[in-house]
């Protein structure tokens, strides 16, 4: 019974961190930029969520997912000028979009963290036989499933996730096709975003207390998970931060409750030891002729 | 008489701080082959490339249908009506043969799909034949015809294409240049980058020479036999 209780919520935490992983992912593919400050967008939905605490749910909801696309978005528009600049400017730039965002957090909010207080009822567990399952991880496996779930069939049978895959196997074959290069990104940027505005949520009700670094904290294990799964294709860098949560969780729960404090440590030297053995990532394909997405 | 369809006015593109393209003037006409030939590194698959917005011109001018198209995106002036077979064929290998014509047929309106699918399915019936199928395992030769199907069926009418033959057998390239005869008869204006200049010089209407970035000679097709003018001519 345990093991099925552990299961299950090393499933809630990999679903979110596949949807995380997936937002960074799908920007990767289109404009091969690793976005540091993916993480920001959940923090700044969190503090929206925070902001909104006198308003009814949905309107709170409403408020953090529109907020978080708007901030992806112009992220976007900040990032334009770096299309094709080299990945080190990439990667400086976006680790200072990060940076600025969490210090401008700090100023306005604080370091202490702020009660989100965003529907604590759903910490509440259904008991099953022998199980204690809560609501909010019944609601992210549901949710994340059925999101990642309509992700692929957007990605694999629609023409817009047609233009996103070919965008992101081969850019410039893909433009002179007509796909429209700046279409393609802000999707990219647009959907990533409300991905993480759906982690935002799921994580509000877990982890209620926001700080600037509340995103930067969950982005770091997802991005770790994008690199283990492959970073050049989007489904293994999904399952890759799926396989990130799941075996944060389940190591927890192996783990002799005096030796958590190594958790992290032992995670770490895994992902070291699985990008020895497999530097392009653990489901990645052979190098070359992957598809990227 | 109105201008033809694609011209190069007085063109130079820079390459990575040298001048890969000087001066360059050439038209194509609808209905017209234009052969482009000459040693690696005289800057024909750059010429190629500035015509589609994929390298910045440095100087001069790119008219299409009398407009200008310099510094457009590349997706801009791919729905303008321009296509184009890159260097490599680039279908995308992961991709299943419907997918890579379903990207080519994008630039086009949702209800000319049919016709423009059925004309490339009779040129190309490897398409039709092998739909389902994953792009990266047709053959070598059935590839480039997939490259050549995906850039029609966007129904261009300036088709650009990159050493096309690169790689096929001799009985494939006799196959590719009868259904070059086609796309041309169709009133198509193909501009044709080719290593092999005997056979690019005998079916294209006329053949630019370039060396070192500039245009050194046009051939026509009665020069085809004369294997000392074409030598002079690639050569200096």
């Amino acid at each position: 019974m345990e093991l099925i209780q552990s299961l299950i919520d090393s499933t809630a935490l990999g679903v979110l961190y596949a949807l995380v992983a997936m937002g960074i992912g799908l920007i990767f593919g289109v404009m091969r930029l690793v976005n540091f400050a993916h993480g920001e967008l959940i923090t700044v939905g969190a503090y929206t969520l925070f902001m909104t605490k006198a308003y009814p749910g949905a309107v709170r909801v409403g408020a953090a997912l529109a907020v978080v696309l708007l901030v992806a978005l112009l992220m976007e528009f900040l990032y334009r000028p770096l299309r094709g600049a080299t990945a080190a400017t990439m990667l400086v730039a976006t680790f200072a979009v990060s940076f600025v965002l969490q210090n401008a957090l700090l100023l306005v909010f604080g370091p202490q963290g702020a009660s989100i207080d965003f529907l604590p009822a759903l910490n509440r567990a259904v008991e099953i036989g022998e199980l204690r399952i809560r609501w909010i991880t019944i609601i992210a496996v549901a949710v994340g499933g059925a999101i990642l779930g309509a992700m692929m069939w957007l990605l694999g049978k629609t023409t817009v996730g047609l233009q996103i895959r070919a965008a992101a196997a081969d850019f410039r074959t893909a433009q002179i096709l007509g796909v429209r290069a700046g279409f393609v990104i802000r999707l990219a940027f647009a959907i990533g975003g409300l991905l993480a505005g759906v982690v935002t949520l799921v994580l509000a009700v877990q982890r209620p207390l926001v700080t600037p670094t509340y995103g930067f904290l969950v982005l770091v294990p997802a991005l770790v998970g994008v690199v283990v799964g492959g970073l050049g294709r989007l489904l293994p860098a999904t399952l890759g931060g799926f396989v990130i949560g799941f075996a944060t969780v389940a190591l927890g729960d192996i783990l002799p409750s005096g030796s958590r404090v190594f958790l992290n440590s032992l995670l770490f030297a895994l992902v070291i030891v699985v990008l020895l053995v497999r530097p392009d990532g653990l489901f990645a394909r052979r190098a070359g002729v992957a598809e990227r997405v | 008489m109105s201008e033809p369809i694609l011209v190069l006015d007085d063109l130079s593109v820079d390459y990575g701080g040298v001048s890969a393209v000087r001066g360059l003037n050439l038209e194509v006409g609808a209905g017209e082959v234009v052969g482009l030939i000459g040693p690696n590194g005289a800057g024909k698959s750059t010429t190629l490339l500035s015509i589609m917005g994929l390298e910045r011109s440095a100087s001069g001018d790119i008219r299409f249908d009398g407009l200008s198209i310099v510094g457009e995106s590349p997706d801009a002036i791919a729905r303008r009506g321009i296509g184009m077979v890159p260097e490599g064929r680039r279908i995308f290998p992961d991709f299943s043969v419907a997918e890579n014509m379903r990207l080519g047929m994008l630039r086009r309106p949702a209800r000319k799909h049919r016709a423009d699918l059925e004309w490339v399915e009779q040129l190309f019936p490897v398409v039709s034949r092998f739909w389902s199928r994953q792009a990266g395992a047709l053959s070598g030769g059935q590839q480039q015809q997939l490259a050549i199907a995906r850039a029609l069926v966007g129904a261009p009418r300036v088709l650009l294409l990159d050493e096309p033959s690169l790689g096929l057998a001799p009985g494939v390239i006799d196959t590719l240049f009868e259904t070059l005869a086609v796309v041309r008869d169709r009133g198509v204006a193909v501009l044709l980058v080719e290593q092999r200049a005997q056979l690019t010089v005998s079916f294209a209407n006329r053949t630019h020479v370039m060396r070192n970035g500039e245009l050194v000679a046009t051939l026509g097709p009665e020069d085809a036999g004369d294997t000392g003018r074409m030598a002079h001519a690639y050569f200096g």
